[in-house]
């Protein structure tokens, strides 16, 4: 499903956080929101998949004003993985994975769909465990679940790997990459640059609430640019497309 | 200035009667000369009069409330100071230290009280018509042999208190020809009775007390529907509330009121 | 494992019929059940009147007022996304009964009372939204648990404190003594008026909190889920702050406040639910219901020159559930 921004600005707080933001993402493409702290990435998601309402500006879902989609609806074609989403009680795994299915109601088909989407990212084991007894990784696989169990054409993920160990970073990252070529529109906000250079297939770099470029991670992955974004010296080391970032200094 | 006014006004109307002023330090006191004095002849009541809870009439503006203290009262220089025998006996002792005419006017917890106490009122306040009435009244009354007990009846006050033999409620009852049903379960003072106990009890009347023109809780017993057969079928007696801190006004007036009622019945069955 | 939770909760079900039973069958007064059932509704025996008049009356207002403490604790928890939320800690009570003190107290006489007898419902349900709005915007949503407390806390003791202010100043001069019967509820004296009463109003918050029970479970993931699974705007915590202040404020306008169910109850209930914050609203009912019934049953059959409050029965089982709590947090566990 293709997704745009027109225009789109966003208030927190009295503040403007996002600035005028006109971009659009399509289906099959991996993309990655990087930017420094501050930067609008978190604020950006969160207005995409429909939990902020914007100041200015519209979200196209498809083509239509998200605005005027009713909330069930938006919520079945996006699913949203937010920062830190902890839960509030000690439900079992596989009861979590099906508040993914809220949107669609009561499906027949629920325990299927819950067990595919454990399968998925390889939790089946651990459908029937409290989610308070789950490793850091482990809740975060269910959590990817929860994500994928409504189909949603719509994924987005705010750093997703944080805190995560690199194996499990390694296989949340493919997670989403299968999803993307599924044919998915996937958004994930990260901090790892050399992830995003690794998986995605376009880089979209914010800062101060504006995009500052947008493409290819050859792209915008450059020395110059992200020096000067981040205020950091930094090379990139590129072999087979795959760029390992190397931070030097503060500038 | 202008302010000070009004109250030398009420120091020289107060002069102007100095003859004959009373004060009363105690509640019961206080409505009988309310009712039986007149009232250029008061000097003095406790605040309590004049709170919405016993006051029944606007009080005459000259009269000062006091909160039973005797340096209140030594302004006044009262002629006859009036106190129960309970309560202000501080400020009683005190004003008979400085020379003050301080009567003990006794309480009355039964008819026999009652008539030692209109007595001893008589006695300090010399010829006076209503009180005399009232005691030749309440002898009247006690004189004549109690009426033998044809229906049973049951007092249901607020929190769900009853009153048992050693009461002056039960003394009317039984003299108006009621068999007080929570006596005859051996109730000899208050005793707690529960709505399901009166069910049970079936008296052939109920017996309320007054004053709860106020909600509180201590009432709903007697608003419960379940007593509402008692209303539909007029076998409700309600008490009035002076009964309660004042009997000497009412006694003898409930007595008759009460020995009708239980005619009435009778005459219903 | 989901089946032996089913059964537990058939259980509780059941259970409710024979503490019925138990409370008819208790009171200062011994009747015989089986001839005052049998002889009915519009007997005018004594037996069959304190049956169908006092306690059956009396009986399912406690179901009643159970169900609805019960449920608002359920939904409160699931709101703030605390297990230590409930109605009575946090001052949603004590806002309904300071309404409903300055309506019966002040504003109307006994005649008025009995007439508009649904403006004592509506005002104390009025109390208690403003105070469990209070304590949403004080708190915050996803408070930590000690700023919510200290909310609450402080919330519940203004109101209380007000309480007793305006019980003082009561016409009546029995008022002051009656701030026992508001802070400990009681259920002494409570007839099929106070029952119909509650009824509607408990039964409507009932249906506010039914319809945002999918609301509450998207909430256990957190505020941002739940919007981005379509739970977004006002709407839902309007619905769930209308739902909790109609069922306990309609509870508290005719029982008082009556502490711990609220508390104890959700949180017994819980594992038999699988956690789900949705189903846990009937559970808590359902519990809460069989809690206070058991409860005023050992109110009425306690010996004492006065009857014991039945909040101080519910707090004496909520107390040391509340000390396990703490206990149990120390030790590293969720709480």
């Amino acid at each position: 499903m293709p997704v745009s921004c027109r225009d789109l600005s966003l208030e927190r707080r009295g503040r403007l956080v996002l600035h005028e933001v006109n971009c659009a993402f399509s289906p099959g493409e991996l993309t990655a929101v990087v930017g420094p702290n501050g930067a609008g990435k978190s604020s950006l998601l969160e207005t995409l998949a429909g939990v902020l309402a914007p100041a200015a500006g519209r979200v196209e879902l498809d083509g239509r004003d998200a605005a005027v989609i009713p909330a069930a609806e938006r919520a079945r074609l996006c699913a949203y993985l937010p920062q830190s989403e902890s839960p509030a009680w000690s439900l079992d795994v596989a009861d979590l994975v099906a508040l993914g299915l809220l949107p669609w109601g009561r499906p027949a088909d629920r325990a299927q769909r819950v067990s595919a989407a454990l399968e998925r990212v390889d939790a089946l084991h651990l459908a029937n465990r409290a989610v308070t007894r789950l490793s850091g990784g482990e809740l975060r696989r269910v959590q990817l679940a929860r994500l994928l169990v409504g189909r949603a054409p719509l994924l987005i993920a705010d750093e997703p790997t944080a805190a995560l160990d690199i194996r499990h970073q390694l296989q949340l990252m493919h997670t989403f990459r299968r999803q993307a070529d599924a044919g998915k529109t996937v958004l994930l906000a990260l901090h790892d640059l050399s992830l995003a250079a690794r998986f995605c297939d376009r880089i979209l770099l914010l800062h101060g609430g504006r995009p500052i470029a947008r493409g290819a991670p050859q792209d915008v992955f450059t020395p110059a640019l992200i020096g000067d974004v981040y205020g950091v010296s930094c090379e990139f080391r590129w072999r087979d497309g795959v760029a390992e970032f190397v931070p030097l200094d503060l500038l | 200035m202008k302010k000070a006014f009004p109250l030398v006004l009420l120091l020289l109307s107060i002069q102007a009667t100095a003859q004959n002023r009373i004060a009363s330090l105690n509640l019961c006191t206080d409505q009988l000369l309310l009712n039986w004095i007149a009232p250029e002849r008061i000097a003095s009541i406790t605040w309590l009069s004049a709170t919405d809870q016993y006051r029944k009439a606007p009080l005459p503006e000259h009269i000062y409330l006091n909160r039973g203290r005797a340096e209140e009262l030594l302004r006044l220089d009262p002629d006859l100071v009036l106190v129960g025998q309970y309560g202000a006996q501080r400020a009683a002792g005190r004003l008979r230290q400085l020379g003050f005419e301080v009567a003990d006017i006794p309480d009355a917890y039964s008819l026999e009280q009652l008539s030692e106490q209109l007595q001893a009122l008589e006695n300090v306040l010399g010829e006076n018509a209503p009180l005399r009435k009232q005691r030749q009244l309440l002898q009247k009354l006690l004189a004549q042999p109690p009426a033998p007990e044809t229906a049973s009846a049951l007092i249901l006050s607020a929190n769900n208190i009853t009153y048992g033999s050693g009461m002056l409620e039960h003394q009317l009852l039984e003299r108006a020809g009621f068999e007080n049903l929570a006596a005859a379960d051996g109730a000899e003072q208050l005793r707690r009775v529960s709505l399901e106990e009166v069910i049970a009890a079936q008296p052939d009347l109920l017996v309320l007390y007054g004053g709860d023109k106020d909600f509180a809780l201590a009432h709903l017993a007697e608003r419960h529907p379940v007593l509402q057969r008692y209303f539909d079928s007029d076998r409700v007696f309600k008490l009035p509330s002076e009964l309660s801190f004042c009997p000497a006004l009412v006694a003898a007036e409930v007595l008759q009121q009460l020995t009708e009622k239980r005619k009435s019945l009778a005459a219903k069955q | 494992m989901q089946q032996n939770n089913n059964l537990a909760l058939g259980f509780l079900a059941a259970l409710l019929l024979p503490a019925l039973l138990a409370a008819l069958m208790s009171g200062p007064v011994s009747i015989d059940l089986g001839a005052a059932l049998a002889q009915g509704w519009h007997s005018e025996a004594g037996d069959a009147v304190i049956l169908w008049q006092l306690r059956l009356p009396r009986a399912l207002l406690a179901i009643l007022v159970g169900a609805a403490l019960g449920m608002g604790g359920a939904a409160m928890q699931g709101m703030l996304r605390n297990p230590l939320a409930e109605p009575a800690l946090l001052g949603v009570s004590s806002g309904a009964a300071l309404a409903a003190i300055l309506l019966l107290y002040y504003g109307v006489s006994w005649g008025l009372a009995r007439e508009n007898g649904w403006l004592l419902p509506l005002l104390a349900i009025g109390g208690a939204f403003c105070a469990v709005g209070c304590v949403w915007l004080l708190a915050g949503r996803g408070a930590s648990a000690s700023r919510l407390v200290l909310a609450g806390v402080a919330i519940n003791a203004f109101l209380s404190a007000l309480m007793a202010l305006a019980l003082n100043y009561a016409p009546s001069m029995f008022a002051m003594q009656e701030i026992v019967f508001w802070l400990l509820g009681s259920l002494a004296n409570r007839g099929w008026d106070q029952l119909l009463l509650a009824l509607p109003f408990i039964a409507a918050g009932a249906l506010l909190l039914f319809c945002a029970r999918n609301y509450l479970r998207a909430l256990s993931l957190g505020e941002a889920s739940a919007a981005s699974l379509g739970f977004r705007g006002r709407r839902y915590p309007l619905l769930v702050l209308g739902g909790i202040a109609a069922s306990v404020g309609a509870a508290v306008a005719v029982a008082g406040t009556i502490g711990f169910v609220g508390l104890v109850v959700p949180h017994l209930v819980r594992p038999l639910v699988r956690q789900d914050p949705g189903r846990l609203l009937w559970a808590s009912a359902l519990a809460g219901a069989l809690l206070l019934l058991l409860a005023d049953i050992l109110v009425v059959n306690f010996v004492g020159a006065q009857e014991l409050r039945i909040g101080a029965v519910t707090a004496f089982i909520g107390a040391p559930f509340f000390f396990w709590l703490i206990v149990s947090g120390r030790r590293g566990q969720a709480l």
